[in-house]
């Protein structure tokens, strides 16, 4: 998690990387991302599904490396089912040895889901399979595309 | 138990698709309520009952004809063959109209007299009446229940059709799925433009695959896969609003060249027509980009086999075959053990 004092960009969880640097290549030297990942022997890159200065800012598309489905605008309107159900989806990275993104899949992040934040909350627990999940949000952003999951299996 | 029987067969006509697809569902577990003639072909309706769809059992009725005279409501178009689902089976009752007297009701409301509900195959090209000796490839599947038929009209190029029920991930009354290519050939073949095929998926103006869901007020509906626009529509599929359009477009993977099984999860427009809720998503098939694959390719994925088929035809595009971009290669995956 990368911590502010300010409702800033930057300040976000790792489900749902960004900056407040703006668009543009990845490449290590931006400030503001939380996720790194190094797709070959040579390149470090940062993962970011957002950027700009405001406190939700806007999904890029120019991003060199990300996670799903949180870059995905679609689950802004993904609610609950009928009889309550909630559907979580794997938190997917993402990404290209160049831009632009999207031309490959590197794998998923093992216990890490994105679930709708509609009628949830942070710290709610559900069980899947009967695995314990629990429910976070991005920092102190609390809508429907905000939230995730993170298994509490034992090892 | 999942994957229960596959079998490839060359079908001389288009009745003989419907009686080889009985012969093969009486087999594996389908009832036959009638086999029959019916106008210029046949009608074939079947049952089962499901395992997801627990408030009704699986009705399928199907039509041939050749010379094609099927036709559907929401166009002046005619078919060569015709399917949709119902909740009972009348023999005195159309075909295509099975169970119509006011419930389930279809998207499509206004049907003019003779004309058919649900989704239908036809060839305008290379020839207008049903090409003969077409190879088929058939399969069978419970848990949940899900039949497909694609046929391969000439080398490389295929209709296909379904039906069965979804694998249900939410609670509500219905599941029943079906839908076809809908076929419509000129000169050229399109991947990209409305009324294409689109396998477990929609477009706008020509509704070709159709769910059964009650939910929120709206009860005894069959809907069609809508991909954009607003009000009591189903989602799915890769085009338009929908999650899986990111994975297929970035697919082929640059680092090995490979492509992800994409699972096609289900969703419904609530009502006021903007949030969406899961339903489920199809089991046994999955969406790929076969850029690096071939049309009828088998491949391994551990111990699951799967058998890979485009939409229409691998390449197609705007302007005819050849162009090997991201549209050109949506196509399926289909299981194979």
């Amino acid at each position: 998690m990368n911590f502010s004092s300010t409702n800033a960009a930057g300040h976000r969880t790792f489900a749902d990387p960004g900056t407040s640097l703006g668009s543009g290549v990845n490449v290590l030297g931006d400030e503001g991302t939380l996720m790194f990942i190094r797709p070959d022997t040579i390149l470090w890159g940062h993962a970011k599904n957002r950027f700009s200065q405001s406190g939700q800012p806007a999904r890029t598309s120019n991003n060199r490396f990300g996670v799903w489905p949180w870059i995905d605008s679609d689950i802004d309107d993904q609610i609950d089912s009928q009889g309550g159900e909630y559907q979580k989806l794997p938190a997917t990275l993402f990404g290209a040895l160049s831009q632009p993104t999207s031309q490959g899949i590197f794998g998923e992040l093992e216990g890490v889901s994105w679930i709708s934040g509609f009628n949830n909350a942070a710290e709610n627990t559900f069980v899947v399979d009967g695995v314990d999940h629990v429910v976070f949000q991005s920092t102190f952003r609390s809508d429907i595309e905000d939230f995730w999951a993170m298994e509490l299996d034992a090892l | 138990m999942g994957f229960v029987a596959f079998q490839q067969i060359t079908v001389t006509d288009a009745d003989d698709v419907l009686n080889t697809l009985d012969t093969f569902c009486a087999a594996n577990g389908w009832t036959t309520n009638n086999n029959s003639v019916f106008g210029n072909g046949r009608r074939l309706h079947m049952q089962k009952t499901g395992s997801e769809t627990v408030h009704s059992d699986l009705f399928v009725n199907l039509r041939s004809s050749d010379p094609k005279e099927i036709h559907f409501n929401d166009s002046s178009n005619v078919f060569h063959l015709g399917l949709n689902m119902s909740e009972v089976f009348t023999l005195a009752d159309d075909p295509m109209r099975q169970g119509e007297s006011g419930t389930p009701v279809y998207p499509r409301d206004s049907v003019g007299a003779g004309q058919a509900r649900g989704a239908g195959v036809r060839f305008l090209s290379p020839d207008p009446n049903f090409p003969a000796n077409q190879t088929a490839f058939m399969w069978i599947f419970d848990l949940p229940d899900l039949v497909i038929v694609y046929l391969e009209y000439s080398p490389g190029r295929f209709n296909f059709f379904y039906f069965g029920e979804m694998k249900k991930t939410a609670t509500f009354t219905g599941g029943q799925v079906f839908g076809a290519s809908y076929s419509y050939e000129v000169t050229t073949i399109n991947a990209d433009l409305e009324n294409q095929p689109r396998f477990m998926d929609n477009t706008n103006d020509h509704p070709n695959n159709f769910i059964r869901v009650d939910f929120d007020t709206t009860t005894d509906r069959w809907v069609q896969n809508h991909t954009s626009g607003s009000g009591f529509t189903a989602l799915q599929g890769l085009i338009g609003r929908h999650l899986n359009r990111f994975f297929i477009d970035a697919s082929p993977n640059v680092f090995n060249g490979k492509a992800p099984l994409i699972i096609s999860y289900i969703y419904v427009r609530r009502a006021g027509g903007v949030q969406q809720s899961h339903l489920g998503f199809y089991e046994h098939v999955r969406h790929i980009n076969m850029q690096n694959l071939v049309s009828k390719q088998q491949f391994s994925v551990g111990s699951a086999d799967w058998q890979v088929f485009p939409f229409r035809a691998k390449g197609a595009i705007i302007g005819g075959i050849g162009d090997d971009t991201l549209s050109a290669n949506r196509a399926v995956a289909i299981r194979r053990n």
